[in-house]
C-alpha cells in the first residue's frame, strides 16, 4: 500500500509539471490587464475572423488599447463573464475591467471608478422598443399604462422605468438577447434600453421597432466607467487623466461610429443586400450601455 | 415571436459562422473533454485505491476531497481556480485554459474515483472469499478475480462520464475558452441572433453527444452479454 501510495504522489507531481510545462506563459514586458465580456455588440465583442488578443474588437476596446498605449504597457484582454469581470477585478487578477460599465452606488462603494467616458457623444438616449406592429403606438408616459414593460435587473433601464413610466408594470430581465426573444414572444410588450443597443437590435431584425417614447437622461447616469479595485488610487488618477486626453481629443466620437460599423456588419456580411453602403451612415449615435 | 425568420437567420448565421461552432467551438469541447476524462481517470484511479486502502487517515481525507468536489457546484469550482489558485500557486504560471482544465480534471477525479470504488465492491464478495480459499494471495485476487469482473462495471460508466463532461466543459465558456458555448456567445453576442445560434450550438451538441451514448450503451450490452457464462 506504501508504494501504491509513493506512485500516487508520483503521478500527480507529474501532472502537475507537464500541465506546466505545456503552457509555460512567462511573464514579458509590462501588461494591463483588462476583464472585458466580449458579448456585447458593439461595445465589446469579437471578430471571429480573427485570432488571440486581435479578435476583441468594439469602442471599449479601442479604449483599453488607447489606455495600454498611453500607459506604454502591452494589452492583455482576459474575456470572461460580465459577472465574473468585477470578481476578477477584486481578486486582483486584473488591473480594471471596461466592460459598459454603467455607474451605480453599489460599485461606487465596492470598487474604485473612473471619470465617465461616453461612447459618442456627450450624451446618450435610452429609448422603448416594440414588436414591429405596435410601432410608433407609444408616445406618452401615459401610453404605457398597464403595459408590461422588460428592463434588464438593476440596470439604468429599470431605473428610468419607475421614475419616468410610473404607470407601467415593469418586468425584469436577465441578459438582453433573452430579453430580445421574450419581448417577441409576448412575454411583455415594450422594452428599454440603450438607443445604441436598439440600433444593433434593429439592423439585425427586423420583427422590433421603436416605441416612439424616449427617456430623460441626466448625463451622469448614462455615461460608462471604467471599474478598478478599491485603493487603487494612483493607477484611477492615471486613468482619469488619460481619459481626460482621450476626450480632449475627440476620438470617442470616432470610435463609437467605427465599432457600430462593424457590429452592424456583423450579420450582414455575405448577405447580399442590395443597398448595404448606406450601413455607414446609420452610426453615429451614441450611447451607453447597462448590461 | 415571428418563427418564420428562424429558419433563414439560422441558414444565414451557419453559412457564416460555421468555422466558429466546428472548428474553434467543437475542437476546444473535445480537447477540454479529453484532458478532463483522460486525467481525470487517471487520478481517479489512485483516489479510489486510496479511498480503499487500510489506513484510516487516508481514508478520512480522501473522503473529505471526494465529498467536498461532488457536494460543491462545478461553476464554484472554476471561479476558484480561474481566480484564486493562480494567486496561491503563482509559480505554476498555468494558461486560464490549463487551469480550468486542471478544475474539470479534479472534479471528474471525485466522480471516477466513485465509480471505480463502486465498480470494485459491486463483485460479489462470494468471488473474493472463493479465491482466497483456493489459495490465491490478496494481490492476486484483485487483478485476477476482482478487477476484470469490476472493468465490466466501469467502463460504461466511464463512458458515461465522458458524456457529462462533454456537457459541462460548457461551463468553460464563463471564460470564454473557446468551446462550443463560447461559440454561441461570440455569435449570438456580436449579431444579436442569439436564439438561432443557441439552436445551433444545441444542435451539435446532441450531434456530439446522441452517438456517443449508443456506443455507451452497446457497450454496456455486449459488457452484459459476458456475464452469462
Amino acid at each position: 500500500m506504501k508504494a501504491k501510495k509513493i506512485i500516487a504522489l508520483a503521478l500527480a507531481i507529474c501532472l502537475i509539471i507537464t500541465a506546466a510545462a505545456a503552457c509555460g506563459d512567462k511573464k514579458s514586458g509590462e501588461k494591463l490587464k483588462v476583464a472585458t465580456s466580449p458579448d456585447f455588440a458593439p461595445m465589446a465583442f469579437v471578430d471571429t475572423s480573427k485570432q488571440g488578443q486581435e479578435q476583441y474588437v468594439g469602442f471599449d476596446m479601442m479604449l483599453a488599447k488607447y489606455i495600454a498605449d498611453e500607459m506604454g504597457k502591452e494589452l492583455e484582454i482576459m474575456p470572461m463573464s460580465f459577472d465574473a469581470c468585477t470578481t476578477a477585478v477584486s481578486m486582483g487578477t486584473v488591473d480594471m475591467a471596461i466592460s459598459g460599465f454603467s455607474w451605480r452606488q453599489d460599485r461606487e462603494d465596492g470598487f474604485n471608478l473612473s471619470d465617465f467616458y461616453y461612447p459618442g457623444d456627450n450624451e446618450s438616449d435610452q429609448v422603448v422598443i416594440v414588436r414591429k406592429e405596435d410601432e410608433g403606438k407609444y408616445t406618452k408616459p401615459e401610453d404605457f399604462a398597464g403595459v408590461k414593460v422588460g428592463a434588464q435587473t438593476s440596470s439604468l433601464q429599470e431605473s428610468l422605468c419607475q421614475e419616468q413610466l410610473p404607470d407601467c408594470e415593469i418586468v425584469v430581465v436577465g441578459d438582453l438577447g433573452t430579453a430580445l426573444l421574450q419581448l417577441k414572444k409576448g412575454d411583455f410588450d415594450a422594452m428599454a434600453v440603450a438607443k445604441g443597443q436598439a440600433d444593433v437590435f434593429m439592423s439585425n431584425d427586423d420583427g422590433v421597432a421603436l416605441s416612439g417614447f424616449q427617456f430623460e437622461v441626466d448625463d451622469k447616469y448614462t455615461a460608462n466607467v471604467i471599474v478598478m479595485k478599491k485603493g487603487a488610487d494612483d493607477l484611477t488618477k492615471e486613468v482619469n487623466a488619460i481619459l481626460k486626453k482621450a476626450y480632449d481629443s475627440g476620438v470617442y466620437g470616432e470610435w463609437y461610429d467605427k465599432a457600430k460599423e462593424m457590429a452592424m456588419s456583423a450579420t450582414a456580411q455575405e448577405v447580399t443586400m442590395p443597398d448595404e453602403s448606406e450601413g455607414s451612415e446609420e452610426a453615429g449615435e451614441p450611447s451607453t450601455q447597462e448590461e | 415571436m415571428d418563427l418564420s425568420q428562424i429558419g433563414p437567420n439560422i441558414v444565414k448565421l451557419w453559412q457564416q459562422y460555421w468555422q466558429v461552432f466546428l472548428l474553434e467551438g467543437v475542437m476546444n469541447t473535445l480537447k477540454l473533454t479529453a484532458i478532463a476524462v483522460f486525467f481525470g481517470v487517471l487520478l481517479g484511479t489512485l483516489v479510489a485505491m486510496a479511498k480503499m486502502c487500510r489506513f484510516k487517515v487516508v481514508r478520512f481525507f480522501i473522503g473529505v476531497y471526494i465529498e467536498v468536489i461532488r457536494g460543491t457546484p462545478i461553476l464554484l469550482q472554476l471561479y476558484i481556480f480561474y481566480f484564486v489558485l493562480p494567486e496561491l500557486l503563482p509559480f505554476l504560471a498555468l494558461s486560464p485554459f490549463m487551469w480550468v482544465a486542471l478544475a474539470l480534471c479534479i472534479n471528474s477525479s471525485a466522480y471516477v474515483s466513485e465509480v471505480i470504488r463502486a465498480g470494485i465492491q459491486a463483485v460479489d464478495k462470494g468471488q473474493t472469499e472463493a479465491a482466497r480459499s483456493l489459495g490465491l494471495s490478496g494481490r492476486q485476487t484483485m487483478l485476477r478475480i476482482v478487477l476484470p469482473q469490476a472493468v465490466r462495471n466501469i467502463l460504461p460508466a466511464l463512458g458515461n462520464e465522458f458524456i457529462m463532461m462533454l456537457k459541462e466543459t460548457s461551463l468553460a465558456s464563463t471564460f470564454f475558452l473557446g468551446d462550443l458555448m463560447t461559440s454561441y456567445l461570440l455569435v449570438g453576442g456580436a449579431t444579436y441572433l442569439r436564439f438561432e445560434a443557441l439552436i445551433i450550438a444545441g444542435v451539435i451538441y446532441l450531434c456530439l453527444t446522441f452517438p456517443l451514448s449508443k456506443v455507451v450503451a452497446a457497450f454496456e450490452r455486449r459488457m452484459a452479454r459476458g456475464t452469462a457464462d
